[in-house]
């Protein structure tokens, strides 16, 4: 009989190398998943060891298993989850040699709720270099669960863990007395039993969750309530800890060169700490406009250069021209997005890895608060420069739900790297290329439309503080990670899954509608099918090369793509546009980066000779002037509609998952198509 | 002296000796900063921004407005 799959569980505190620990364990074998029962992502991985094969699941970084912010009440249904077989088979529990104490609270808690434990002492290496010394064995008989040392950043211990998680795990040992003090054991346990509870501290957790007074009242003669049961709890645990802590762990002081406090008089300085922080996020968005623009242009002209090979080589036909016309300049549109997402996640993982991110929640929370958010909100909204999906995921961790709220809603503001093509385009075509010294002009109107995102998120945010009206009292409590060297093998890891990640998700749509596209493009009605009998009496003295062309334009006009079009375009002409770029507003309504394929595609189907996508747009006309569609002020009025636009169907699915409101999904899709029209409107009606 | 940790002068050590609100207190003593532990100031953010406090060896960020519900006492 095969061995089946063990389902491990890795938890811990945040900041403890736990993610270091689940790239060692399972490299790229890894994806995000579904959590049963919770549908949040969860990330999993996979490796075998001794012809067993493991599965492990990497659950969010928290402080206590009370569930107060997102990601504690996803650790904490999906240990007591009632399917027992969705229940992982073994929890491993990391806490870091760094701060122990304060993880091993953690520790006694998962310990309580009688699953397989194993400890796990992360950054052994980096706490001997403090001086900090842990006696693994004395751990052990303390605390009477499997315990093993390891550093995750230099594979030390990882054999030995490997071997224990492949072996049986004991059952850890719970006592009412952990964590209760104030009812009578006995009572406590017949309540338990009554309610269908076969784990003591199960029970107490949930009548804790769901704020069950009366019986808490009943249980403690109403003596207590639950707040001062929890403190109780917290109280008896540090205790507890304290009485075998320093057995186990010395820390020989004169060893210790604390390097994080003098980098934090720097860092978190009221003035030079602002002035570093700016110039970080400088260096970032400079690079990714100062590196990626090579590899772009390479992707942008082997697509180009591959559609034209394919095209001559392959037998004309419809399976030649859906191809080079319909899906490989849809398929380049993605392509192009991946240097620049590389380098944006690239600088993410040093920043969190460093321990710079919980510095920036310190600079920033006062600010964030005029705004309705907190310092934790940064984060999210720095991260929605890369996509908003991580981004609306990252507020997880912001406890306050009006502020978390606020921040899901303004996130999509920030300017992700989907807008970066279509931004880039456009400023192309409608900005000169001028240079003032070594800075130049397009340069400093795509750091505007940086700003731009910034300064409406946080004016949305401010207007929506105004408007919602929550009861609850924010908190701010966040411990500060020691600095740390960031791990080549993270960053990497980090970037290959998610720049994966984005292509898998944004291709799949981007490879559905170019081939919609070009089908509705390529098919029509009556009018369609007759143009060069039309164009023949209208134009009968035109060179045969002229000719084709009119049929060609008569043809999209009258394809079926051509009528929706010229149908929307009424609504879209006042901000400056016509039926083309209506028909690609509209296709990119799922992914604003479609903007681009589509126009490569609608101007493929017009023209002979394979050009990249800049240069069709910079030869198009408008059919009523004559003037080019792309002039000044239709281009910045795109500009200012796609800077405002939520035109994302992952993060509409996203925002829904995470509020679990209609409401809240659509008042966010309603409030940034206002503003996307408006200022698209105002903009064209002054620049016209 | 008994002060409110928000009036803490930096890298003073100080006692907490009380947290005057019941659901703070709740939180903080999950982080192990109860009645009793000593603490000091570490750095403090612009326009009475939060504080990072050293406390049981681990730097923690609370806001000043939670500060001023910490009592603490001074030498």
């Amino acid at each position: 009989m095969a061995a089946e799959t063990i389902k491990i569980a890795l938890l811990g505190n945040p900041n403890i190398g736990k993610t270091t620990l689940f790239n060692m364990l399972c490299g790229l074998k890894q994806k995000t998943g579904n959590y049963p029962g919770v549908t949040v992502d969860q990330v999993q991985g996979f490796l075998s060891h001794e012809h067993r094969d493991l599965e492990i699941i990497d659950l969010p970084g928290v402080n206590s298993i009370f569930p107060e912010s997102e990601d504690e009440r996803v650790v904490y249904q999906y240990l007591t989850q009632k399917e027992l077989q969705s229940r992982p088979d073994k929890v491993i529990v990391v806490v870091s040699a760094l701060n122990f104490k304060r993880n091993l609270y953690l520790f006694h808690q998962i310990n309580d709720l009688e699953l397989p434990v194993i400890l796990v002492v992360n950054m052994l290496d980096a706490g001997r270099k403090r001086g900090i010394e842990i006696d693994l064995a004395k751990l052990q008989s303390a605390v009477n669960c499997p315990v093993v040392g390891i550093s995750a950043k230099t594979g030390e211990g990882i054999d030995t863990l490997k071997a224990l998680l492949i072996d049986e795990t004991p059952i850890s040992q719970a006592k009412v007395e952990n964590y209760l003090l104030d009812i009578n054991e006995k009572d406590f346990l017949v309540a338990s039993t009554k309610d269908g509870f076969t784990k003591p501290y199960e029970y107490f957790l949930h009548l804790l969750f769901t704020e069950a007074s009366e019986k808490i009242d009943l249980l403690t003669a109403g003596q207590k309530n639950l707040r001062q049961l929890r403190v109780n709890e917290s109280i008896i645990r540090y205790k507890n800890i304290n009485s075998y802590f320093s057995d186990v762990y010395t820390e020989n002081r004169t060893k210790a060169t604390d390097i994080s406090t003098n980098l934090d008089k720097v860092l978190m300085h009221p003035f030079w700490g602002y002035l570093i922080f700016l110039a970080i996020m400088f260096i970032v968005f400079q690079s990714i406009f100062n590196f990626a623009a090579i590899p772009m242009d390479w992707i942008d002209s082997t697509t180009t250069a591959s559609a034209g090979l394919i095209e001559q080589t392959l037998p004309e036909g419809y399976f030649n021209s859906l191809l080079t016309e319909g899906l490989i300049p849809g398929i380049g549109g993605v392509l192009i997005f991946i240097p620049q997402i590389a380098i944006l996640f690239f600088f993410f993982s040093i920043l969190e890895e460093t321990g710079y991110m919980t510095r920036i929640v310190f600079l920033m929370d006062k600010l964030m608060q005029r705004f309705g958010m907190s310092g934790k909100s940064v984060v999210p909204l720095i991260s929605g420069m890369a996509c908003a999906i991580p981004a609306i995921m990252a507020t997880r961790t912001i406890e306050n739900r009006k502020e978390r709220l606020i921040t899901i809603l303004v996130a999509p503001l920030m300017t992700c790297s989907a807008r970066i093509p279509v931004y880039v385009i456009l400023i192309a075509l409608v900005i000169p290329d001028t240079y003032y010294g070594p800075i130049g002009l397009q340069g400093i109107v795509m750091l505007g439309m940086y700003l731009l995102g910034i300064f409406s998120a946080l004016f949305s945010g401010w207007v929506f503080k105004l408007f919602l009206k929550f009861e609850e009292k924010s908190y701010l409590m966040i411990e500060m990670p020691r600095y740390l060297i960031p791990s080549l093998r993270n960053i990497g890891i980090s970037v290959w899954t998610n720049s994966l990640a984005f292509i898998t998700n944004a291709g799949k749509i981007i490879v559905a509608t170019s081939i919609i596209l070009f089908v509705l493009a390529t098919n029509g009605g009556d009018k369609f099918n007759d143009a060069s009998q039309i164009e023949n009496i209208n134009y009968p003295e035109l060179s045969s090369e002229e000719f084709d062309t009119k049929v060609a334009a008569l043809q999209l006009e009258n394809s079926y793509l051509g009528v929706i079009g010229k149908t929307v375009e009424p609504i879209i002409e006042p901000l400056g546009y016509d039926w083309k770029i209506g028909v690609a507003l509209l296709s990119s309504l799922a992914a604003r980066e479609v903007f681009v394929g589509t126009m490569a595609i609608i101007y493929n189907i017009n023209s002979e000779e394979p050009m990249t996508i800049k240069e069709k747009m910079q030869k198009e006309k408008n059919g009523t002037t004559g003037m080019a569609t792309f002039g000044f002020a239709t281009g910045i009025s795109l500009l200012l509609f796609y800077a405002f636009a939520l035109q994302c169907f992952s993060t509409v699915a996203v925002t829904f998952k995470e509020t679990k409101s209609y409401k809240w999904t659509g008042i966010q899709f309603a409030y940034m198509g206002v503003l996307a029209y408006f200022a698209a409107l105002i903009a064209y009606q002054i620049l016209k | 002296m008994v002060l409110p940790l928000s009036k803490l002068k930096s890298k003073i050590v100080a006692k907490i000796l009380l947290v005057e609100n019941e659901r703070l207190n709740m939180k903080l003593v999950e982080l192990g900063i109860m009645p009793g532990v000593q603490l000091s100031v570490q750095n403090k953010a612009p326009f009475k921004g939060p504080l990072s406090i050293l406390v049981n060896g681990t730097k923690v960020i609370i806001r000043s407005s939670e500060a001023d519900f910490i009592l603490v006492e001074t030498d």
